[in-house]
Formats: structure tokens, C-alpha cells, sequence
């Protein structure tokens, strides 16, 4: 269980996302990382994939919050809409690189954010993720 | 007997009466002086609204002789925003209730609108109305001073706003090349890593490292904006200006196919800072050239329009264009961006928006996707 999971990373920021796969690679070493820069794309892609007839692995997100077009909330406001079936499938990660408290305050309100992790990513926290997955298996 | 002592007494009644009648008649004389000197605006209506008498404070506020008042009724009397509510008012005062408190305004002879507040009440004889009578004070100077204090506080909440907005921005633009970067220090600190993971790793630390620079100088840019006040005002030829940023967008921006067509005929100078209006038309004019579609004969139409003490100048050209239902209020905001595949920072329109108001213009926009975009600058002159 542990290895056999899917990240998805959207930030617009290929430097990131270059570190963040990088860092999960080392700690999840099965783990299939897609990383998008469009938010949009990656809404379309978890539409298409994520389907009721379809098994999928069992997903992370991180989410950033300031990207153009759309912001990480207005991504997650468009996900809360797609079927509860699709949501159970996901742990969403706020990942972003603000300090600010509203931010802070509005991703420990919202019940699809299981925490917010601050910029940079680091090894301490995806090992203290591995655990918390061993800990906490998804339900089916 | 009977009948003598009657005729005394009626003789006694009579003589206090012919007092009561004098004290009256100088009571009523008091009282209309009264009502001739204080500043409270009385009138008096009959049932259809039409004016029967009004005092000197109430012509003198609107305006009106003794002679002109007597034309009058309601509709000539009251602005159009008051008038509804004095139509509904009236059934009420037909009704024989008296209004406390009401707030109306009057337009004056003149047409101007005065601000007042008082009351009106029911005339009544025998218990049958006949009309009523306003006392009203002329409170225009108060509500003006309170209408300017109002506006000052919506601006300068939202100048607040705007501030607020700018320090997230900042400090989370400033936070990304910072946390990049420390990331990206810990990637190389790790053991065993590849060659090309490292090689990456310094590239990606450039670029983070040249991101912070480049914040850092739009700062720099921006808070000049903000603060200088120094600058000189000349007067600025629109022609002119749009060849120079032409030629310096020829020298930074392999500009592709673009007509530009100019009309300034209602007005090629005006008065102002050049550096804020070169900036104006330069982020503009290169927006047109930047987010052009590949399929029409891209075009930019710039005019300058003159109406009543403004100068209206337009910005409009056929290219991608923003969906402004969905990003509307985002448009001006600083390091937006709209179409994420064509590169640019967010900053044009920002410090377009900033530039206007610092020569103390409004901005606007209308926008289709596919179809194009219009900017509108308003100046006063």
C-alpha cells in the first residue's frame, strides 16, 4: 500500500515541481508522480481518469494556491463538484509557498485540506507522510 | 330686573372678548412674524398638492418670489428621487397621520437639488383633511459634508484593500524564489545524487535567484510609482508617443504583424507626466501585440475622444481578449495572469491601472475571448 500511491502535483512552477518530484521520488520509491503546470489540465485529466468504472490508484495532491487563470482554491472548488466517488479517492495537500494567515486559516477550515505544507517540500515531511499513510490506509 | 342684569352681563362679556380679540390679533401678528424670520421652511398644501402659502426661509431656499410660488405644486417642488415616496406620503397624510423625520430633496427654481428634513402634518377641520403643512430644514451643506466624508472612507478603504492586496502579493512573490531555492539547496545536499540531477538543480537555482532579482526590481519599480511626486508635467503629443514605443518594442519583442491605427484629431496633446503616459500606451500597445490571434489580421485601434471637461481615450484591438465574467474583478491586480502559454510576469496592466491613477484618471475594460479587448481611459481636463 505505502508505495503503490499517485501523486499529483499542480503548481505553474516547473522549479517546484522539479524539487517536489525529485524529493518524493527518494522517500516513495514506487510512487507515479504527474506533475501539471495548467490547473485546468490537471481538472480535465482527473474527470477523464477518475471515472466510477475505472480503478485507480489511490491519490495525494499538492495543491499550489497562486496560479493564473486558476487559483488553487477556485481548482478546488471546481473538485468539490465532481462526484463523491472521485473525492474518496483523493488526500488534497495545500503546497504553497505563502506565509499569509488567511491562507492558512482557510485550508485548516476547509474539509477537503488535509494540511497545509509550506515551501519547500521537505524530506522530514514525506517521511512523516509515508507514516501517516501506513497509519491511516485509505478506507475503501 | 331679570332682563337688565342679563344685558350688564352681556355688556361685561363683550368688553372681555374685545380683549381676547386684540390679544389674539397681536398673537397671531407675533406668531406670523415668527413664522416669517426662522430658517425653518414651512409651506402649506391643499389636499391636491398644490401650494397655498409658503414663509421667506422656504422661498428663500427655493428660490421662488411670492408671486411665482403660487404656480406651483408638488412635481415642480420635489426631486424625481423623492418623488414616489411623497405620492405614498400623501395618502398617509389624507389619512391624518403626521410624519416625523422625513428626509426629502426639493429641487430648487434653479434645478438644483437641496437636501431637507422635517415633518408634515395633516390639516384638519371638523375631522375632514384638508390639507397639510411641511416644516422642513435645509440640511444640504451637512449631507454634502457627509456624503464627501463617506466617499473618503470608501476610498480609503479601499485604497486599504488595494494595499493589503499588495503585501500578499509581494511577500508571496518575494517567498517563492526563497523556498525554491532552499529546496533546492537541500536536493543538492543530499547524498548521492546523480550528475544531471545537480547540473539541474544549479540551473533551477539561477532561475530561482534571477526571479527574486527580478521582483525585487518591480518593487523597486512600483514603490517609485507610488512615491515620486517630482516628476515634471509637459505636454505630451499622442503621436509621438506611440512611434517612440513602437521603436522600443521593435527592439525588444520580435513583434509580429500588427496594425496600428491612430486618431487623435479631437485631441493629440495633453498635459501630463510623460513617463506615466509613455508607460500607459507602452504596456498597452504591447498587450495588442503579445495576446494577438493567429487567425485574423491583428489590429489596434487607439483614439483619443473629447467630452464634457474629459479626455477619452481608447485602446481597442482584436486579439485573444480575457474572460472577464470569470476574472473581471483580477484584471488590474498585480502578477495576473491571463494567458499562461504567452509569456509575461502580470505587471502590464498593474502598472497601466497604477499609472492612470497617478495622473489622476479612471480605467476601464471590456473584453470578449476571441473577439478582442477595450480599454478606456478617462481624464478630467
Amino acid at each position: 500500500m505505502k508505495n503503490n500511491v499517485r501523486f499529483i502535483i499542480i503548481d505553474d512552477d516547473a522549479t517546484n515541481n522539479f524539487i517536489a518530484e525529485h524529493l518524493i521520488k527518494r522517500v516513495f520509491k514506487e510512487a507515479e508522480i504527474i506533475s501539471f503546470l495548467y490547473p485546468e489540465e490537471s481538472l480535465t485529466f482527473i474527470e477523464n481518469e477518475y471515472t466510477e468504472q475505472k480503478e485507480q490508484k489511490k491519490t495525494i495532491m499538492l495543491l499550489d494556491i497562486n496560479m493564473p487563470i486558476l487559483t488553487g482554491w477556485e481548482l478546488l472548488e471546481k473538485f468539490k463538484k465532481l462526484p463523491a466517488s472521485i473525492h474518496s479517492q483523493f488526500r488534497i495537500y495545500i503546497h504553497s509557498s505563502s506565509v499569509s494567515k488567511q491562507d492558512l486559516v482557510q485550508a485548516e477550515e476547509d474539509p477537503f485540506v488535509r494540511d497545509y505544507i509550506l515551501k519547500p517540500l521537505s524530506n522530514a515531511y514525506l517521511l512523516k507522510l509515508q507514516a501517516e499513510l501506513e497509519d491511516f490506509p485509505w478506507e475503501d | 330686573m331679570n332682563l337688565l342684569k342679563k344685558l350688564v352681563l352681556t355688556n361685561e362679556q363683550l368688553a372681555i372678548s374685545k380683549d381676547n380679540q386684540n390679544r389674539l390679533r397681536e398673537s397671531e401678528l407675533r406668531f406670523s412674524h415668527l413664522v416669517e424670520i426662522t430658517d425653518e421652511m414651512i409651506a402649506s398644501f391643499n389636499l391636491r398638492g398644490k401650494i397655498l402659502s409658503t414663509n421667506r426661509s422656504w422661498r428663500e431656499n427655493m428660490g421662488y418670489s411670492e408671486e411665482s410660488v403660487k404656480e406651483l405644486t408638488l412635481k415642480d417642488i420635489i426631486a424625481p428621487e423623492s418623488y414616489h415616496r411623497a405620492k405614498t406620503n400623501l395618502n398617509q397624510l389624507n389619512e391624518g397621520i403626521t410624519l416625523n423625520n422625513e428626509s426629502w430633496v426639493f429641487r430648487t427654481a434653479k434645478g438644483e437639488d437641496i437636501y431637507v428634513e422635517g415633518s408634515i402634518v395633516p390639516i384638519l377641520e371638523n375631522g375632514k383633511m384638508k390639507g397639510s403643512q411641511s416644516f422642513f430644514r435645509n440640511i444640504t451643506e451637512r449631507k454634502n459634508e457627509e456624503l464627501l466624508k463617506e466617499k473618503v472612507t470608501n476610498d480609503l478603504i479601499k485604497r486599504m484593500h488595494e494595499n493589503e492586496q499588495f503585501c500578499y502579493i509581494v511577500s508571496h512573490n518575494l517567498r517563492t524564489p526563497v523556498a525554491n531555492i532552499l529546496g533546492l539547496i537541500a536536493v543538492m545536499k543530499e547524498e548521492s545524487i546523480s550528475d544531471r540531477i545537480k547540473e539541474n538543480a544549479i540551473n533551477e537555482l539561477l532561475v530561482s535567484s534571477e526571479k527574486l532579482d527580478k521582483v525585487i526590481k518591480d518593487l523597486n519599480n512600483i514603490l517609485d510609482v507610488k512615491q515620486d511626486e517630482k516628476v515634471s508635467k509637459e505636454l505630451v503629443n499622442f503621436n509621438e508617443l506611440v512611434s517612440e514605443v513602437f521603436e522600443n518594442l521593435n527592439k525588444i519583442i520580435n513583434r509580429e504583424k500588427i496594425i496600428i491605427k491612430t486618431n487623435f484629431e479631437a485631441l493629440n496633446e495633453f498635459p501630463g507626466y510623460k513617463i506615466y503616459l509613455y508607460s500607459i500606451f507602452y504596456n498597452l500597445i504591447s498587450n495588442s501585440v503579445k495576446y494577438q490571434r493567429k487567425d485574423v489580421d491583428s489590429e489596434l485601434i487607439i483614439t483619443s475622444e473629447l467630452q464634457i471637461n474629459k479626455l477619452i481615450l481608447r485602446f481597442i484591438d482584436n486579439g485573444l481578449g480575457i474572460d472577464l465574467t470569470e476574472h473581471g474583478t483580477k484584471v488590474f491586480g498585480l502578477y495576473k495572469r491571463f494567458h499562461p502559454k504567452i509569456a509575461g510576469r502580470g505587471l502590464g496592466l498593474y502598472m497601466v491601472k497604477t499609472h492612470v491613477e497617478k495622473l489622476g484618471g479612471k480605467i476601464s475594460i471590456k473584453s470578449e475571448i476571441n473577439i478582442g479587448t477595450e480599454i478606456t481611459i478617462e481624464f478630467e481636463i
